[in-house]
Formats: C-alpha cells, sequence, structure tokens
C-alpha cells in the first residue's frame, strides 16, 4: 500500500541493517498484524457464538419456518421505505453541498451533517416517541394524526420516517465526497459547451459518482437494518393478527428484527430465567447475515464497477 | 426568480405569456388553497381550551406542525411559475398534484375541504395546457434557465431540511426538557421523587430535584475503559494496513472482516458480549465486560479514522524519511503518525462521542437495573458483578413513568397531563448527554484547526 517502497531489485525500502534493528521490526509487524486480526477474532468468536447456542432454534427454523418471519419483513419494510426517503432528502443536499453553494455555507452544512450522524439515537428515539406516540397527549401532533386515521400508539410509518432522519446524514456526506471528487475538467467540458448546472450535474457529475452514491445508500440501508433504540418507541410493540391479510400497509405497528430480540431479551432476563434461550441467538443470525448480505454486496458493486471503469 | 415588482414589468411579463394565464392563475390559486390546513391548524391549536394550560413548547409543535403542512404549497407555487413560463413539466407536475389530491380526499375526509379544490384546480389547468400544446403542435422547446430557478428552490429547501432537522431537534428537547433543567442535574449524585412528582402534577417544588451527576460518572468510565482497548488497537490495525500490508489475500481478508463488525449492530454485540463475559466468564455486569463489548464496537470506527487520517499524509515525507536511512518503523512512527496526529485525536474524539450515546450493550452489561447509584467505596466501581450507572439506560427505562408509577398517582390532579410531564425526566438526562456530546465534537473540530495551524507554523 501507501507505506511500502520496493527498489529496482524489488526489495523492500526500510529493511534495517543492523541486527537489533531488525529484531525491534519483527516484533514490531507482527504485533501490528496482531492488532489488525483482531477484527478476524471478535466476528469469528460473534459467528461462532451464535451459531453454538441458537443452532437448536436454527434447523427447528429451517425445518419447520422461520419463527421470527414477521419481524424479517419489518427490518426489511422499516429499513428500505426508511432509506429510500433519506435518498429523497440526502442526495439533493449532497448536490446543493457540491455544486450549488460557496465553501462557507457549505461548511456549515457539512458540519451539522456530521453532528447529525452521530447523534445519540436515544435520544432521537425519545424525541420520536414525546411526538408520536405518547398515549392521549395533549400535543396538536395527535389532532393531526388522527384526522389522517393513525392512532397515537406507534406505526410503522413513524419508523420509515426516523430512519429516514438517522440515515440521510450519512448519505449526504459521503454523496457529497463522491460528487466532489470528479474531475474538475469533465465539469468544465460540460459548462463549455454551454450546458447549465443542473444538466452538468445529471449527465457528468452523477453518472460519474454513481457507484459511489449507491455504495453510501446501502451502507445506510446496512446502518438502518440494525437500528433498535431510535425506533424502541415509534413502531409500535407488535404484530396484530390480521398482519399477513395486507403486510405493507404502514398504518398498522410492527416490530423489527433487533426490537424484537431486545424485547424479548429483557423479558426473559427480569424473569431470570433461560437468558441464553437459542431463538434469540438464531434471530441475532439471522439479523448478522442479512447485514452480511448488504455489506458483500457493496463490495462486489464496487469491485465491478472499478473493474469497468478501468477499461 | 428575476420577479420584480413593478406594475410595467408585471404587464409585460402577463403579456408575455398571455396563453398561460388562465392555467397558471387557477394553479396559483389551489397554491393558495393549499396553505388553507396549515392556517386553519393553527388557529384551532390557538383557540383551542387546551392551549392555555399547556405553554411554550405546545407553540411551538403547534408552528412546526402548521408549517410542515404547508410545505406541499411551495410546490405548487413552482408549478405555477412553471406553467406560466410554458415548461412542459408545469402541466406533468400539475397531473401528478391533481392524482394525489384525489387519493388524499378519499382517504381522509376531514381534509376534503382543502384536497378537492386543489385536484378540481390543478386537474383542471393540466388540460387546459395539454389542449393547447395539440392546438399549437409547432416543435416547442423548453427554456433551461425557468427549470434551473425551480431546481434551486429544491435543492435549498433540502438543505434547510438537513440543518432544520438538527435545530428542531435540539430546540424540542431543551423546550421539553425545561420543567426539569437546572445545574443540579449536573451537581447532585441521584434523583428525588418527591420532588419530580410535585413538577409533573404542577406544584411548587420545595427543594431541589437532584442530579444524574452519578450516570454521568458511569458513562465516562465506561468510555474511558472502553477507549483505553479500542484506541491502542484500533492505531495498530490501521497502521499495519496502511504502512505494512501488501496488496494480497490477507489484507483483503481482514478489511473484509473490519467491514463486517462496523456493520455489526448494538444489539447483536450487546448479545453476544452478555452471553461471553457476563455469563460464560462470570464476570456479571461491570466494568469489564460492557467496556469490552463497547470496545468491539469502537474497534472499527478507530481503525477507519486512523486509516484515512494516515492515507491523507503525502508520499513525500516518507520518502525522505527512507532516502535517510530510516527504517519501516521509524518512519511510522516519528514521520507518518506525527503528521497524521490532529486528523486521528480529532477522530478519537468523535468516537467517543459515538460510543457516549451507544445504549443496548451498556443494558445488556454494564446497567442491568436503572436505580443503581455509584458504590459507597469508589474503587469498588472496578470489581467483578459490579453493576454501574449509565447516562443512556437511564435515559430508556422511561424514568419519570417508573417515578411516578412507583407513588399513587394525586387525587384531582390532571393525570394524563402529569404522566406526560414526567416523561420530559428522560429528555433532561438526554439535554446532558447531547450537551457532552456537543462539547466533544466542537472540541475536536477546534483542536484539529488548532493543530493544524501549529504543525503548518513549524
Amino acid at each position: 500500500m501507501s507505506g511500502c517502497f520496493f527498489n529496482h531489485r524489488g526489495e523492500k525500502i526500510g529493511t534495517p541493517k543492523t541486527n537489533r534493528k531488525a529484531i525491534v521490526e519483527r516484533l514490531v509487524t507482527s504485533s501490528l498484524f496482531v492488532c489488525a486480526a483482531f477484527s478476524i477474532i471478535f466476528v469469528l468468536a460473534i459467528v461462532f457464538y451464535m451459531l453454538y447456542l441458537g443452532s437448536p432454534q436454527l434447523i427447528n427454523d429451517v425445518l419447520h419456518g422461520f419463527e421470527y418471519k414477521e419481524a424479517m419483513f419489518g427490518t426489511l419494510y422499516v429499513a428500505l421505505m426508511g432509506t429510500l426517503l433519506a435518498v429523497f432528502v440526502g442526495l439533493p443536499c449532497a448536490i446543493y453541498m457540491a455544486e450549488f453553494v460557496n465553501m462557507k455555507i457549505r461548511n456549515v452544512l457539512k458540519t451539522s451533517l456530521e453532528v447529525l450522524d452521530g447523534f445519540p439515537s436515544i435520544v432521537i428515539g425519545v424525541v420520536g416517541w414525546e411526538i408520536f406516540s405518547v398515549p392521549s397527549g395533549p400535543y396538536s401532533i395527535n389532532v393531526f394524526l388522527h384526522s389522517l386515521g393513525l392512532t397515537g400508539s406507534g406505526s410503522i410509518f413513524f419508523g420509515f420516517l426516523i430512519i429516514a432522519i438517522m440515515s440521510f446524514p450519512v448519505i449526504a456526506t459521503i454523496s457529497e465526497d463522491a460528487i466532489r471528487a470528479v474531475p474538475n475538467e469533465l465539469k468544465e467540458a460540460s459548462l463549455g459547451i454551454g450546458a447549465t448546472k443542473w444538466q452538468t450535474t445529471t449527465h457528468v457529475l452523477i453518472p460519474y459518482a454513481m457507484s459511489n452514491i449507491v455504495a453510501s445508500i446501502l451502507l445506510a440501508l446496512a446502518a438502518a437494518m440494525g437500528e433498535t433504540v431510535a425506533l424502541t418507541w415509534v413502531t409500535g410493540r407488535g404484530f396484530t393478527s390480521f398482519f399477513w391479510a395486507n403486510p405493507f400497509n404502514p398504518l398498522q405497528q410492527g416490530v423489527t428484527l433487533t426490537l424484537q430480540i431486545n424485547q424479548d431479551f429483557i423479558g426473559l432476563n427480569e424473569g431470570g430465567g433461560a437468558v441464553l434461550a437459542p431463538h434469540l441467538y438464531a434471530a441475532s443470525f439471522m439479523l448478522f447475515v442479512m447485514i452480511g448480505l448488504v455489506n458483500i454486496s457493496i463490495r462486489i458493486f464496487l469491485a465491478n464497477r472499478n473493474k469497468r471503469m478501468k477499461i | 426568480m428575476h420577479l420584480s415588482f413593478s406594475t410595467g414589468k408585471l404587464l409585460k411579463y402577463f403579456n408575455k405569456n398571455k396563453d398561460n394565464l388562465l392555467s397558471g392563475i387557477l394553479i396559483f390559486s389551489s397554491a393558495f388553497i393549499a396553505l388553507l390546513p396549515g392556517i386553519f391548524h393553527l388557529i384551532n391549536g390557538f383557540s383551542s381550551a387546551e392551549f392555555s394550560i399547556y405553554t411554550v413548547d405546545e407553540f411551538i409543535s403547534l408552528s412546526i406542525f402548521s408549517l410542515v403542512m404547508m410545505l406541499p404549497s411551495v410546490i405548487l407555487f413552482c408549478t405555477a411559475y412553471l406553467v406560466w413560463e410554458s415548461h412542459s413539466f408545469g402541466w406533468k407536475i400539475a397531473i401528478g398534484t391533481a392524482i394525489v389530491a384525489l387519493i388524499l380526499s378519499v382517504a381522509s375526509f376531514s381534509t376534503a375541504y382543502s384536497t378537492l379544490p386543489i385536484f378540481a384546480l390543478s386537474g383542471l389547468s393540466a388540460v387546459l395546457e395539454i389542449l393547447k400544446n395539440k392546438r399549437n403542435s409547432r416543435h416547442h422547446r423548453d427554456s433551461p434557465s425557468t427549470f434551473e430557478n425551480v431546481i434551486k428552490i429544491g435543492l435549498r429547501l433540502s438543505a434547510v431540511v438537513c440543518v432544520g432537522v438538527l435545530v428542531a431537534m435540539m430546540v424540542f428537547v431543551v423546550v421539553m426538557a425545561s420543567p426539569f433543567l437546572s445545574v443540579d442535574l449536573i451537581t447532585h449524585m441521584t434523583l428525588d421523587s418527591n420532588q419530580i412528582q410535585r413538577i409533573c402534577y404542577g406544584l411548587p417544588a420545595t427543594g431541589s430535584i437532584g442530579g444524574v451527576l452519578s450516570n454521568v460518572i458511569g458513562s465516562v468510565l465506561i468510555v474511558a475503559f472502553c477507549e483505553l482497548i479500542a484506541v491502542p488497537i484500533g492505531l495498530g490495525a490501521a497502521i499495519y494496513l496502511s504502512e505494512y500490508a501488501g496488496q494480497n489475500r490477507v489484507t483483503s481478508t481482514i478489511r473484509f472482516f473490519i467491514e463486517t463488525l462496523a456493520g455489526a449492530p448494538s444489539v447483536i454485540i450487546g448479545i453476544i458480549g452478555f452471553a461471553m463475559f457476563t455469563l460464560t466468564l462470570g464476570w456479571g455486569y461491570s466494568l469489564y465486560s460492557g467496556g469490552i463489548s463497547l470496545a468491539i464496537m469502537a474497534l472499527p470506527w478507530n481503525i477507519r479514522v486512523a486509516e484515512e487520517a494516515l492515507k491523507q499524509v503525502p508520499r513525500g515525507y516518507r520518502e525522505g524519511s527512507f532516502a535517510l536511512g530510516a527504517t519501516q518503523w521509524q518512519t511510522a512512527r516519528l514521520v507518518t503518525l506525527y503528521a497524521a496526529m490532529p486528523s486521528i485525536i480529532t477522530g478519537v474524539l468523535l468516537g467517543i462521542g459515538v460510543a457516549l450515546g451507544e445504549t443496548l450493550v451498556l443494558q445488556m452489561n454494564y446497567t442491568g437495573a436503572w436505580l443503581t447509584g455509584l458504590p459507597q467505596n469508589f474503587m469498588s466501581v472496578f470489581n467483578i458483578n459490579q453493576q454501574l450507572p449509565s447516562l443512556t439506560v437511564f435515559i430508556l427505562t422511561e424514568p419519570g413513568g417508573v417515578l411516578i408509577n412507583q407513588g399513587h398517582l394525586l387525587e384531582g390532579g390532571n393525570n394524563v397531563h402529569a404522566l406526560f410531564l414526567s416523561y420530559s425526566l428522560a429528555l433532561a438526562a438526554g439535554t446532558v448527554l447531547i450537551a457532552l456530546y456537543l462539547i466533544l465534537c466542537i472540541g475536536a473540530l477546534l483542536l484539529r484547526n488548532y493543530l493544524n495551524k501549529r504543525m503548518k507554523g513549524n
């Protein structure tokens, strides 16, 4: 990588000549490698524990259908729709920051986006709960919600909104960097032949930066699938028995996989009983696989794209 | 839009687009009708009997939601402009608006007083436009600058939303928490439930409500412990990946695992930490099981931040160092790491801010029950099986509601309102959390500027 240099014979530069220095070098290299390998150990330990503790339930799931299929559907539905909403706010904001304003305003926007990116999700959760789902609260939003046919006890639709707020900073910041990284010559050529700013954006900048924009959206999707505390009070506490009659209705209550795991964990923990219950770890494994699939698709997508761009 | 309001110019403008006058006025009036629900909402809110009871917070939420309800009219004003300038996008948006208005009026009858006229007006103007386009069938070219103006409004709106969400959220938190906000929050160790009940029922407090300092100390302790583990490992991994590793299969495998760890949600880390450290190793709810779980969570962040900072260091720095005969480790330690230090410190500080907001990992490994205070003997925080309080879990457990439910509800009081106010306690703790987070963020940015300036000066 950037730190390695080689001479014309292919030998690595920076290899120490004296014996003592060589020992130090070797020790340092191996200990740094161990640091880098720690994440492998952690991931393998996590996967091993999930499989070890959850295998009875996983085998049962494969044979008899998944126990948490409603929650899995809820995770996908909430994350996809929330990210879709976030794209409609985040992408225009990225374009605006990259192309249409001066550096001063851009810095203000970028800073506020970065602050919002790391904002404690528990606070967003409490705010969402105060606005959307406080039972019979005195607040005017409840009057408005009742006129739309929503009750004050939470629904999947509010989950979309919360996920959108959580994930548009990710999309906006990464996409802005991608749009800014487009070579200036391309932009100048487009403006030079008489295209307007917007035409340049849609026909030159966005196609060039497309791979990173899509990667940012997938990244936000993976983060949205793992979101828990921000949704705790917003989507309602469970499924009604007629859920499968119309699963895509966003006005009903529902839970995501993460909420279901957390809820069951707290329930079992308070009882003091079987906290190593297999179904918790089986559900965690399913969630881990779903998020892993999104991550792998980002990798494959970026690799393919880079290969094509080089040719 | 370059509209200046002198009569002569206005007449000229109308003359230029005489064909589009009728359909433009139709859309324009439907844009005004779209303002109505927000205005009615505002008037209703102010004139309702309940409004006199609830004060500033009610006013803010009322105005915010009225403004949100007025937002669709912006689209209609833009459409009117497009139709006036005879841009082909105008009638397309008009058709879309008509369809949405029809669906809304069928879905909820209570708003039909505004959606049905909007449907009729925008549909009529769209039909007029289409008929006109058919009549003069000569090839019509849209003016790009018209469209550009509208696009700019849309982009500006999205930027306003971005900043507005942050500002509105912080204002909302502070205003909602206002009954419980005082300096006592960060000077007193524990809360006084009697005073909290008095405030919830609108009675004057007879003493201090107490504070959440013990929770703050618990949060700071665990984040410090977590970063003590995560920063050295993360820094080592980043140095290895950017300075030592070649482009081979081992490196790409390590990168893949780091990305996977970064994608693992907190609920999974929490539940696995519970199985591994709390139960299997028998550490119980303690600084160690919570801290190591949190360190696993924070590790990918630190690696990414440090690696990006190291990549920013120019190639020439390393070449110069090698040319002087330095070894790889000397170059990395004395040149590359030193040059990248401002960005690394900034990233680590931001990471501390993110780790402070982590909830589920702490709930499963650190703070089992929310009312635990700090132990009598402070040194026993380092024992195993020692539960400690933390700010985020305190917020998660809906403290005000629990305190209200512990005591009996007061006779003759407004119980619904009391229960609602009691949840402000969570937001008061949230204000403390946000303050810590913002101090870290701003401190990090200022420190980066200062260090960058100093290094350039040298």
